[in-house]
């Protein structure tokens, strides 16, 4: 006990105080660096635990219950033959991630085509489970709500499920995409994302665990019921993705051939002709979307590309690496195999910080007291060695526990610790005495 | 002569010198740190790909740069070859200076639509077709395979031989299509199999002026730096509908060097992504993730007008780079020891402002150098060193060289209580013998002769 007053008292408490207090007034300096600043460019969309996937877990097994189809530039005359192929070995749902939101019915009169609508119809008609793509139109800060939904003509709707796929990185972002809104809200209707409907219907108990992470269900019935008007963003309803792999990377993870793409796939032209494997439809989930001009085509940029963590070079110029599709397809894996990522509580990440915080500054006291001499070289190593194992530590949880464990606060703090632990004992300490001093009755102060 | 030794052995035995030597010995420990590859490399590509200099042309000149009407850019979009043939016939009635094709051109299979083309181009005073060179040999420095146009069209038919034939010339940069890196360099000129090639936009300025080309040939650089004025707006561009339609002013055209290739399906139209784009030191976000800004024709508008007006780029030895960072070093590492023992407890604050400030003069000022006269110096290592020195004078002064005195105080007092100990015992020796030697004295007392008769 009297250890443990000797270490924790008042003037640990006010240095931290102190420090703390500092670092918020230099954070509200506002310096504009971006002109010089190549570093902070280079990593502008770099996360940490970005390494764990690129360079230090071990690939995960493939998912064979999910396959990816290429449906290429096919019309939708060809995406019906390709579906009246695969329905013959009954898949257990089947996503298309297309936009048929035109009716295109007089086109094809005008050129004198054949109705390629009324075939799709048909393909539509005959497949189970079917999930089709919406989007969420026109986004409404006010309301924190969308505007409108773009369906797919009603003569496609009628047979399909639909579900958003709107993603929260536009095309033409550079942000890497992360995370999620698994529902949102149009005019007050609730909808849902694409892959979460497709886990539904493959799934309910295992989608309904999913949907039970939600931040929480009151939230959601309180939007529902327009009680909240101005939705906070730290409410919004995120969950980020766990990415299991992609399929025909530029960056070599996956080759085009070999075993390690993340799921199953299947090119338009042998679905077409059903030259693939049975297996590889029965009973299976079988996402179709564009993934190139054929699946093997490694085109190294497209404008249906994404930036994710699995790029590989992670920090400055690189060319996005992941289709939207094969997206939805590494979250769709996600919710099945309850491989989510956890999100440290923001008020037990807050605690976590400050305990370490306080920590650091009663083992800097303690070195700049105890070993003077030392102090300048020692707060360095310290300061470095702590660095180095607060991130050795979150890319341990997010690589084993798959737990994001946010230690920016603490690093910026043990970084400047040595610098302002000096002012504090050497100047503002002796500062705060004599200020008292003069304000106490007594005249002096202890 | 002694004096001259002192100042030496001033200059070089002084505590700056050995501070400086820790620091850069530091470094080095830090580069052979066995650190998994794939956990560095990205960081180590992301900043090896930015230049300093880049600054010169995305913060200090991007708008002072004057346009260059000398050169013409046309957008051949996608257009096949009987498009071609007649936006080259249109351009060749307003009598261009030359007029290079940075295309591959293929037979169509269509003979009549090929012919009109090989008409048009045998109709064109000068002409030069852009070629990419392949396959290069490391050991004798020379290209081994060549990509160019189909032949018909680079050499006429017998009929027509009164046209010269068409001039190939290399349009290889450092940057591969699918690179991320920044393209800043261009081959001045080539081997292929022996044979000495210019670089296409050298053939190009070499028509309308033969004499600036000479001079830059004898530069005599294997390779040089691009100095960009600017993208497709620093030029006189025209997209190939204008062109077909006569959309155009005539006298933007006569006399001066018409480039024709891939800008894109209509210049209103551009794509974030291309295949014929690159990215060049012009962008606007140098070091973190974008879209490349500059298709290939422009890059060799901006090398053709670089040539015609003798505005080069003059690339520091790097023999004087090593110097000039040793020098800015050796500085450093005074101000900042000087600061160190100066600043007290005020160290930590002045160091991080001292350095931030000091990059920011370091990065500019190369920028500067580069823009304002075309000097190109290499002080990343400086930077780096700036970067790291607050912290490592901390270790030098603070741990390094407190535990050498430690060591050597520790020493020194061994050394003296051995030599003390010596001594003691030594004395303890002697004594001891001196004591013995006394008790071994045996004291002879001469005989006395108690002899009283005698």
């Amino acid at each position: 006990m009297k250890f443990l007053n000797k270490i924790i008292n008042a003037d640990i408490i006010v240095c931290t105080a102190f420090i703390f207090l500092l670092i918020w007034a230099l954070s509200n300096i506002e310096l504009n660096l971006d002109l010089v600043d190549p570093i902070g460019k280079a990593l502008d969309t770099f996360q940490v635990t970005d390494l764990v996937y690129t360079a230090l877990r071990d690939d995960p097994a493939p998912d064979k219950e999910i396959t990816m189809v290429n449906i290429g530039n096919l019309d939708r005359g060809g995406i019906a033959a390709l579906l009246n192929s695969l329905n013959k070995h009954e898949p257990a749902v089947v996503g298309i991630d297309v936009r048929f939101f035109r009716d295109k019915t007089n086109f094809y009169r005008e050129n004198g085509i054949e109705n390629q609508d009324s075939l799709l119809e048909l393909a539509f008609a005959n497949t189970k489970n079917l999930v089709l793509a919406t989007k969420l139109e026109e986004f409404n800060e006010t309301t924190g709500q969308w505007d409108s939904l773009s369906n797919p003509i009603p003569r496609f709707r009628q047979y399909a499920n639909g579900a958003f796929v709107n993603v929260i990185t536009a095309e033409n972002d550079f942000r890497v995409n992360r995370k999620i809104t698994p529902i949102d809200f149009v005019k007050d209707s609730m909808q849902t994302f694409f892959p979460v409907v497709i886990s539904k219907l493959y799934s309910k108990d295992k989608t309904q665990k999913f949907m039970s992470r939600m931040k929480n269900q009151l939230l959601i019935a309180n939007k529902k019921n327009k009680e909240i008007n101005e939705p906070d963003e730290d409410e919004k309803l995120l969950e980020t993705i766990y990415y299991r792999g992609n399929i025909n990377n530029f960056y070599g993870e996956t080759d085009h051939f070999g075993n390690k793409d993340a799921f199953n796939k299947i090119d338009f032209q042998e679905g077409i002709e059903g030259t693939f494997d049975p297996k590889l439809v029965e009973g299976k989930i079988c996402i179709l979307g564009y993934m190139g001009e054929t699946i093997k085509n490694d085109k190294y940029w497209d404008e249906d590309k994404f930036y994710t963590p699995l790029n590989k070079k992670f920090a400055g110029k690189s060319f996005p690496d992941m289709y939207g599709v094969v997206v939805h397809a590494n979250i769709v894996s996600m919710i099945l195999n309850e491989t989510y990522v956890e999100i440290l509580d923001p008020q037990i990440n807050f605690i976590v910080n400050i305990i370490i915080c306080i920590l650091n500054v009663m083992l800097f006291a303690f070195v700049f007291h105890g070993m003077k001499l030392w102090w300048d070289g020692l707060s360095v190593v310290i300061a470095l060695g702590e660095m180095i194992f607060l991130y050795f530590i979150s890319l341990v949880c997010f690589e084993y526990y798959r737990i994001e464990v946010d230690v920016n606060y603490s690093v910026a703090f043990i970084f400047l610790l040595g610098n302002l632990l000096e002012l504090y004992y050497e100047y503002a300490k002796p500062g705060l005495r004599w200020t008292l001093g003069k304000l106490s009755p007594m005249g002096s102060y202890k | 002569m002694q004096k001259f030794t002192k100042f030496i052995k001033k200059l070089f035995l002084n505590d700056y010198v050995y501070c400086a030597l820790f620091v850069f010995a530091l470094l080095w420990l830090i580069t052979i740190i066995p650190i998994n590859k794939e956990l560095t490399e990205p960081f180590a590509e992301a900043l090896g790909d930015f230049e300093i200099t880049d600054l010169g042309f995305t913060v200090l000149r991007a708008k002072e740069d004057k346009a260059d009407t000398n050169i013409v850019i046309v957008n051949t979009s996608r257009m096949g070859n009987a498009e071609l043939a007649a936006m080259i016939n249109q351009l060749n009635q307003y009598q261009p200076a030359v007029i290079g094709i940075n295309e591959v051109l293929h037979q169509s299979g269509d003979y009549f639509t090929d012919s009109i083309l090989v008409s048009a181009l045998s109709n064109t005073k000068e002409l030069v077709f852009a070629a990419k060179l392949k396959d290069f040999n490391d050991s004798t420095r020379q290209w081994q395979a060549i990509e160019h146009s189909d032949s018909i069209f680079m050499n006429f038919p017998h009929e027509i031989t009164s046209v010269r034939y068409a001039e190939v010339g290399l349009e290889n940069m450092f940057t591969h299509e699918r690179d991320f890196k920044t393209t800043r360099h261009f081959y001045s000129k080539a081997n292929y199999r022996g044979e000495e090639m210019k670089f296409f936009a050298s053939e190009l300025a070499e028509i309308l002026a033969p004499e600036k080309v000479e001079k830059f040939m004898k530069r005599a650089n294997e390779y040089e730096v691009i100095n960009y004025i600017g993208n497709y707006d620093k030029f006189t561009t025209l997209d190939a509908n204008q062109v077909l339609n006569g959309e155009f002013d005539p006298s933007s055209i006569k006399g001066k060097i018409v480039i024709m290739g891939y800008l894109g399906e209509s210049l209103q139209d551009e794509k974030f992504w291309d295949d014929f784009k690159y990215y060049t030191p012009m962008n606007k976000n140098y070091a973190g993730k974008t879209f490349p800004d500059m298709f290939e024709t422009v890059i060799y508008a901006n090398i053709a007008s670089q040539i015609l007006n003798d505005d080069h780029i003059y690339v520091v030895s790097d023999d004087l780079d090593l110097i000039i960072n040793i020098v800015i070093c050796l500085i450093n590492v005074i101000l900042f020891s000087a600061l160190f023992h100066a600043a007290a407890v005020w160290w930590d604050i002045f160091s991080i402002i001292f350095t931030l400030i000091e990059i920011i003069v370091l990065e500019l000022g190369t920028a500067f150098v580069f823009s304002r006269y075309g000097i190109e110096v290499n002080l990343n290592p400086s930077i780096v060193f700036v970067l790291v020195l607050g912290q490592f004078i901390e270790l030098y002064y603070g741990l390094f060289k407190v535990a050498i005195q430690k060591l050597t105080v520790k020493y020194m007092i061994a050394n003296e209580a051995e030599k003390r100990m010596k001594l003691k015992k030594s004395m303890k020796n002697t004594s001891k013998s001196v004591l013995d030697d006394l008790r071994n004295i045996k004291l002879e007392v001469p005989k006395i002769n108690t002899d009283l008769n005698q």
